[in-house]
C-alpha cells in the first residue's frame, strides 16, 4: 500500500463517518455541509496527485503532499476559531438563560407567597 | 433613595448567616438580595430555611454574572443604589452608609471601598500586595483617578452604573476591568475608606492557580478594552 492509497482510504473513511453522523442526525445541518465538502475535497485532492504536484511547484513547494498538509493546517485553525466563536456565543446564551430562569423562579416564588392564604385560614381549612 | 444590598455567594454557607445577621443589625439599606451562584454546599437550602430574600442560579456562572442578576433585579424594581457586599464577612456592614453617601449627594456614580484608605483592618501581604500595587498604579494612570485598592468588591453603584452593568459583561474576574468600563463610559468613580476583615468562615474559591489565571485574564481584558465597542450609546449617558 502506498501513501496515496492510504490517504484516499482515510479520506473515504472520513466521508463515510460524516455521512453516517448526518444520517443519525448527530451532526446539525450547519456543520454537515462544511464537513461533507471537506471530506469530498480531501478525497478529490488525494485522487488528483499530479494536479496537486503542479500547483505545489507553482507555489514553490517541491513536495506535493506538503501543500495538502498546509491546506489542512489552515482548515483546522479556521475550524478551531469557528468553534471557539460558537462556544463563546453559547456560553453567553447559557448564562443569560440561567439568569432569566433564576429571576423568573424568584418572581414565581413571590407570586405564590402573595397568593397563599394567611396561616390562620390554612389551619381552619384542615 | 432606595438602597439594595446585593450579596453574591458561592459556597458560603458557613459565613452567610453571620453576614446577614450583621447586615440586619447595621441597617442603612432598604432591601437585601443574596445571589446564590450555583452553590453546592447547601447555601440554597439555608437561604430558604432562614427566609433570606435570594435568587438561586442553576449553575455557577461567576461573580460578574451573579452581579448582573442583582443589577437586573435592581433595575426592574426601581432601585437607586446597589451595594455589593461579599458573603465571606470581609466587608463591614457599618461602612455601607459611607459608600452610599457620595451617590446620595450626587457627586459620584460609583463608590469603591478601599482597605488601604482605612487606618486598620486586614491587608494583603507579599506577592498579592505587590500585584495590587502594580495594578493600582496602572489603573490610576489609565483612569486619571487615585486608585488604591484595585480588587475591592465593596462598592456602591448609582442608577447610571446599574443601567450600564445590567447589559454589559466584564470578564469573569471583574473588579479591575470594571474600573476601566466605568471610566470609558464617563461615570464618576470615587474611593472611600472601608475596613476589610478576615473571613468569618469557609474558604476562598480563589487558590494560587485560579488567582494567577484571574490576573492573566484580567490584564488581557483590560488591554482589549479600548478595542471593544461601547456598551451604552452616547445618547444614554
Amino acid at each position: 500500500m502506498n501513501a496515496q492509497s492510504l490517504a484516499i482510504g482515510c479520506c473515504v473513511l472520513l466521508l463515510a463517518a460524516v455521512l453516517e453522523l448526518i444520517r443519525r442526525r448527530r451532526l446539525s445541518e450547519e456543520y454537515a455541509v462544511v464537513w461533507t465538502c471537506t471530506a469530498v475535497a480531501l478525497v478529490a485532492l488525494s485522487l488528483a496527485r499530479p494536479q496537486v504536484d503542479r500547483v505545489a511547484i507553482t507555489l514553490g513547494i517541491h513536495y506535493g503532499p506538503t501543500l495538502l498538509l498546509l491546506m489542512l493546517g489552515f482548515f483546522v485553525a479556521a475550524a478551531g476559531l469557528h468553534f471557539s466563536l460558537v462556544v463563546s456565543r453559547q456560553r453567553r446564551q447559557i448564562e443569560r438563560l440561567i439568569e432569566d430562569l433564576a429571576l423568573l423562579e424568584m418572581r414565581l416564588r413571590e407570586i405564590e407567597d402573595s397568593m397563599a392564604p394567611p396561616a390562620y385560614q390554612a389551619r381552619s381549612r384542615r | 433613595m432606595k438602597v439594595l444590598v446585593a450579596v453574591p455567594a458561592y459556597n458560603e454557607a458557613a459565613s452567610l448567616p453571620l453576614v446577614v445577621r450583621e447586615l440586619q443589625q447595621a441597617g442603612g439599606f432598604d432591601e437585601l438580595l443574596v445571589v446564590d451562584d450555583g452553590s453546592t454546599d447547601g447555601t440554597r437550602v439555608l437561604l430558604q430555611r432562614l427566609a433570606i430574600p435570594h435568587v438561586s442560579l442553576g449553575s455557577n456562572i461567576g461573580i460578574a454574572g451573579a452581579m448582573r442578576v442583582a443589577f437586573r433585579y435592581a433595575a426592574a424594581r426601581d432601585v437607586d443604589v446597589v451595594v455589593r457586599m461579599d458573603a465571606d464577612g470581609q466587608h463591614d456592614p457599618g461602612d455601607i452608609r459611607a459608600l452610599v453617601d457620595p451617590i446620595r449627594r450626587g457627586v459620584a456614580d460609583v463608590v469603591r471601598g478601599s482597605r488601604y484608605r482605612s487606618a486598620d483592618g486586614y491587608r494583603a501581604v507579599g506577592v498579592r500586595r505587590a500585584l495590587q500595587r502594580g495594578a493600582a498604579w496602572l489603573l490610576s494612570r489609565l483612569t486619571g483617578t487615585d486608585v488604591t485598592d484595585p480588587t475591592s468588591g465593596f462598592c456602591a453603584y448609582g442608577r447610571r452604573a446599574i443601567a450600564l452593568l445590567t447589559t454589559h459583561t466584564p470578564s469573569p474576574y471583574p473588579e479591575p476591568e470594571l474600573l476601566l468600563i466605568l471610566h470609558r463610559h464617563r461615570l464618576r468613580t470615587v474611593e472611600v475608606a472601608a475596613r476589610m476583615r478576615e473571613r468569618l468562615g469557609g474558604r476562598s474559591s480563589l487558590g494560587l492557580a485560579r488567582s494567577s489565571l484571574a490576573l492573566v485574564t484580567t490584564l488581557f481584558s483590560c488591554a482589549l478594552m479600548p478595542l471593544r465597542p461601547q456598551a451604552m450609546p452616547e445618547a444614554d449617558r
